[in-house]
Parts: C-alpha cells; sequence; structure tokens
C-alpha cells in the first residue's frame, strides 16, 4: 500500500453509493384510456365530473390532463379511466365512451372517442427517471436532494473524502494483520463520526473460529467496548476496542480491559430492560462528554490528509459537516438527541463500518441487528450481501436500513 | 436407541424457556451430533450487549469447545450435525449455518420480520458461490409451543403496543 501517501491524490474519487434498485431501474408504464377535450372551456367540468366518477388512487402522481401538440397547434387531452376489462367487449375491442360512462354523470359530448395511452405507473424517484416519465405523461416529481447529490457524485466533500479514505486505510493495515496471521485478507473498523473516533478494529481470525469474520469481531468489539461482549481474544493483540468509560482517552487492548469488562458489569446490569440500560449509559456518555479531549484523533487525520494551518473552529465546523451531511434533510434531529439515541442497547447505533471488503450476508445481517449507520466497502465480493448478491441494507421487510458506500480507495498495483 | 425429532425440540423449547426467564428473546437450540446433543444454545443478546448473540451463534461456538475437548475437527463435527432451533433462523444465522456446512435444520415457527429460511430470504437455498453450503429445512415441528414463548415475550416486554406491532422479533 505504498500509493497516494499524500492522501490528496488527484484520485480523490468519490464513493459510489449501493442504492435500492429502484433508483436504477427503468419507469413502469400502464394503460388508460385517454380521450381529447373538444372544448376547453369545459376541462374544470370534465375534471370534477371524471375525479368524482372515476378516482385513480394509484395515479395520483398524474395530472389529470395534459396538452398534446398538433399540426394546427394544441389540443387538451384528459384521462378518463384505467385501462382494463371493463373498458373491453368480450372480442377484446374498446367499448365506446357512452358504454363506459353509461349511467355516470360525464358530460360525453364534450369529450372525442377513447384511445388507449401509456402512463408511468409510479411517481419518478430520480431526475433522469422523471425525464422518461415526462414523455409519456405530466407527471409530478419531488426530487430528493440527498439521492441527487449522491447520484452526481457530490455527497461528500473532498476533505470529507480525505477522511472517509484515511479510515479505510486503517482497515487496509487490519487486514494485512489478517492476512499475516493466516487468515482471509479481511479488515474492519468502527467509526464514531461526530467525533471521528475509531471505537474498534478488527481484522479476519476465521482460522481460529469459522464465523470470526472481521465484522462479526468488530461488532463484538464494539460490545466488548461497552462493557459486554461474548468473545475471547487471547491470540490477537492487533485487535482493539476503545471502553466507553474511556473515550477520547486511550486505547486498550483486549488483555488490559479485562478487569475493566468485569468492573462494568457489575455496575450495569444488562438484563433490566431497554430503558434503564439506555439511561445508565446515557449518564455515562455525559460524563465522559465531559473530559473528552473531542480533537484526539483529528491530528492525524490533519497530518495523514495533508490538510495544514488548519484552525480548530475550522476542524470543528468540518466534522459538523460530516454530522449533518449523514442526516437525511428532512430530519431536525439535533445533536444531542442523536447522542442519546447512541447509547441505546443496540451498539452500533449512530456508528460507522470500514471494512476492505464487502460483507457476506451473515456479516451484513450483523449489522442489520446492531443497527449501524452508514456501511463504507472498499470492493465488491462475489458472494456480497450488500449490493452483490443481496441488497440487505435496503431490504424490504427488515425493520432497520442504513446507508452503503463502496469504491473507497483507488484499485491498487 | 436413536431419539425422535420431538425429543430434541423439546430440548430446544426448554432453552427458549429458560431465555424468556432472563429477558432474552426465548429462542432455544441444539445441536445433535451422532445421536448425541454436543451443545446448545439460547439468546445472549441483552448479557452480552452484542445484537448478534443469537441461539444459532452461541451454540455454535459451544460446538467448537466441545470439538476442542473432544479431539475432534469442528468442520467435520459441523457437517455432520443437524440443528434443532425452536424458531426459524433469521438472515444472518442462516447465513451462518451455510458457512458451518450444516446440513439440515429442524425449526419450529416462522420468523416472519427476520427469516432467512423462507420468510424474509432464501438464503439456505440460494446460489452463493463459494459462500458454504445450502441447507435442507424441516419446518413446523412444535411451533404452538415456540409462538407461544414468544407471544409472552413480547407481552411483558411491551404491553401498550398495539396488537400489529406485537409481531415476531428475534
Ligand atoms: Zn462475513
Ligand atoms: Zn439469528
Amino acid at each position: 500500500m505504498k500509493r497516494s501517501h499524500d492522501g490528496k491524490s488527484k484520485t480523490s474519487k468519490h464513493p459510489t453509493a449501493v442504492l435500492a434498485d429502484k433508483y436504477y431501474e427503468d419507469i413502469q408504464l400502464e394503460k388508460v384510456l385517454v380521450c381529447d377535450i373538444k372544448n376547453k372551456k369545459d376541462t374544470t367540468t370534465l375534471i370534477r365530473e371524471l375525479t368524482s366518477e372515476f378516482p385513480l388512487p394509484s395515479l395520483q402522481h398524474l395530472k389529470r390532463v395534459r396538452k398534446a401538440k398538433t399540426q394546427e397547434g394544441s389540443k387538451l387531452q384528459i384521462i378518463v379511466c384505467c385501462y382494463d376489462d371493463s373498458c373491453r367487449d368480450s372480442g377484446g375491442k374498446i367499448l365506446s365512451l357512452s358504454e363506459i360512462c353509461q349511467s355516470r354523470d360525464i358530460s360525453v359530448d364534450s369529450l372525442g372517442e377513447p384511445c388507449i395511452t401509456e402512463v408511468p405507473k409510479y411517481q419518478p424517484l430520480i431526475r433522469k427517471q422523471y425525464e422518461t416519465a415526462v414523455l409519456h405523461w405530466p407527471t409530478a416529481f419531488h426530487e430528493d436532494k440527498k439521492i441527487a447529490k449522491i447520484l452526481s457524485g457530490q455527497l461528500f466533500s473532498h476533505s470529507e473524502v480525505d477522511l472517509i479514505q484515511k479510515f479505510m486505510k486503517e482497515a487496509v493495515k487490519m487486514s494485512e494483520m489478517g492476512e499475516q496471521t493466516g487468515n482471509e485478507k479481511v479488515g474492519a473498523i468502527v467509526v464514531d463520526p461526530s467525533t471521528n473516533e475509531i471505537i474498534a478494529k478488527s481484522h479476519d481470525i476465521r482460522s481460529q473460529h469459522p464465523l470470526q469474520h472481521a465484522v462479526m469481531v468488530c461488532i463484538d468489539l464494539v460490545g466488548k467496548a461497552q462493557g459486554g461482549g461474548a468473545w475471547k481474544y487471547d491470540s490477537s493483540p492487533a485487535l482493539f476496542a476503545i471502553s466507553s468509560s474511556n473515550l477520547g482517552n486511550e486505547t486498550k487492548t483486549i488483555e488490559e480491559m479485562k478487569n475493566k469488562v468485569t468492573e462494568d458489569k457489575e455496575k450495569t446490569r444488562p438484563d433490566e430492560g431497554d430503558t434503564k440500560i439506555s439511561r445508565s449509559s446515557k449518564e455515562k456518555r455525559s460524563q465522559n462528554e465531559e473530559k473528552k479531549p473531542v480533537l484526539h484523533l483529528d491530528n492525524d487525520i490533519k497530518n495523514e490528509t495533508g490538510i495544514h494551518n488548519t484552525s480548530e473552529d475550522e476542524i470543528t465546523r468540518r466534522q459538523e459537516k460530516v454530522v449533518t451531511l449523514n442526516k437525511n434533510e428532512t430530519e431536525t434531529k439535533d445533536k444531542a438527541t442523536e447522542n442519546k439515541e447512541k447509547t441505546a442497547p443496540y451498539l452500533c447505533t449512530g456508528y460507522d463500518l470500514y471494512v476492505t471488503r464487502e460483507p457476506c450476508v451473515m456479516c451484513a445481517m450483523a449489522l442489520v441487528h446492531s443497527r449501524i449507520s452508514r456501511v463504507f466497502y472498499n470492493t465488491a465480493s462475489e458472494s456480497g450481501a450488500l449490493g452483490t448478491k443481496y441488497k440487505i441494507h435496503v431490504q424490504k421487510g427488515l425493520n432497520h436500513h442504513f446507508e452503503v458506500y463502496k469504491d473507497i480507495l483507488p484499485i491498487d498495483h | 436407541m436413536s431419539k425422535t425429532s420431538e425429543y430434541w425440540m423439546q430440548f430446544a423449547l426448554q432453552l427458549a424457556e429458560e431465555a424468556l426467564t432472563q429477558g432474552e428473546v426465548p429462542v432455544g437450540c441444539i445441536f445433535v451430533y451422532k445421536d448425541q446433543c454436543i451443545a446448545t444454545g439460547r439468546n445472549e443478546v441483552n448479557e452480552t450487549k452484542n445484537a448478534t448473540r443469537h441461539a444459532e451463534l452461541v451454540a455454535a461456538d459451544r460446538v467448537i469447545a466441545w470439538c476442542q475437548k473432544n479431539k475432534k475437527t469442528a468442520a467435520e463435527v459441523f457437517e455432520n450435525s443437524s440443528l434443532y432451533v425452536t424458531v426459524e433462523p433469521c438472515v444472518m444465522c442462516a447465513g451462518a449455518l451455510r458457512v458451518l456446512k450444516v446440513p439440515l435444520v429442524v425449526f419450529g415457527c416462522a420468523n416472519d420480520r427476520f427469516g432467512g429460511c423462507g420468510s424474509v430470504l432464501t438464503v439456505c437455498e440460494d446460489d452463493l458461490p463459494n459462500f458454504g453450503l445450502k441447507f435442507q429445512c424441516i419446518t413446523g415441528l412444535l411451533k404452538e409451543k415456540a409462538i407461544v414463548l414468544l407471544k409472552e415475550f413480547y407481552r411483558n416486554e411491551n404491553p401498550t403496543a398495539p396488537e400489529g406491532k406485537k409481531k415476531i422479533k428475534i
């Protein structure tokens, strides 16, 4: 890993977001019956009548009327109803307008004969879909600004990209340790993006235990950092977690933490129900915040990313920007609320994971259970579950979703 | 004499009950190797502060410990074991069972919210190159008992939750 040591190479490329399939799909069309409006002054009446007699609940995104160009100028057309069996005779021929409208209260005489037209079935989600959709029929569109930024590769600023790459390089270092110890070359780190502190670092140790993939280990280390954890890691001194009651002061190896873990267990009995766990951790967290040197890790980042002469204010602002950009624009939660939520019993809430390789389905679902906030991975893997074989992070039916970005570092060799 | 599937599932249900008394989601499981129970597990999420400590993963750790003690290779033992679990393994655990190459999983009730053996995804049978082995599932064994325990848990957990929200969460 000799390349781009100065961290500000022109290769500062933007991470690629892995979005749900719906953002990449072509628009779907649906058939409706459309009639010309003979006299423009009847338009309001016709809209009122048709809206009441043939409501279109699944096509609320469409305008009822459109202006269509003709050789003479333009004409107005209106959607009468969805095209289904009730619009056809037994031979499959379209019924006449008066047959379709029957005894309904519709000014049939103001309309021309119906013809089948294809219109967008759903409201478009992104501009590209919108541009195709309006070629068919006028359609409502509310652009999601964040998604738009993601798709145009502008979500993260240059300094944010540098920071993301810096963390990924940490994960790469861990992966090398995994390889050196006879394991798969996978490394992972968990970061608190509100302080940019590394909470836990791990590498693959599946040679000892087939399920100890880097991500599973990292999640367990976060649990250890909070006084829990399930696995023992005697022979892997490279793995570490920051004990939550020492957050910001020093990092401890697992060996050093063993006593600490026992103490914490005595202080906080975890089996008293959710409310109590979060309250007691909240108290702990606020005590830490007072003594925590916030910029503790940032000095490293500053040096390694080549950002010099940055005042502390600017660094803080940058950190805050990272935090706000993480959040959906519609969210109005302040930072305090966010910190409190972080202390919920699911301990990766609000945290980011950096992992060198796309997680497998076990690891990906473990991240759902752990309520991770964002995942950055460097390269895809053939049975990966965050984009390749599944998209667990946006899987329908699951109770927690998270953001995923890939292709963080420029390709090696 | 060979024990029946019901016998093993009853055993798993006892572990689920134990989880319930500890305030954990009531799921229990056992690994059976050569007609012998070699490891048991129940949910330990709260006590470990690790949301991945589902019964199956807890039991898998104990299989490995059992192998060390009995001078067996874990791979051989997993590949010749059956898992009895009270609730359909979640997507994560189904992935783990593939990695371990456990050939047969017998479970009680479905896991509507997280199930990886048919409910949310079919991790057990999907084509996933270089990701363990597909496994066979037998479902529905003593499922009523597994459901009773889950309902009991959610009643205690959140008595004010509207009926619709009291879905099974593993
Ligand atoms: Zn994995
Ligand atoms: Zn599970």
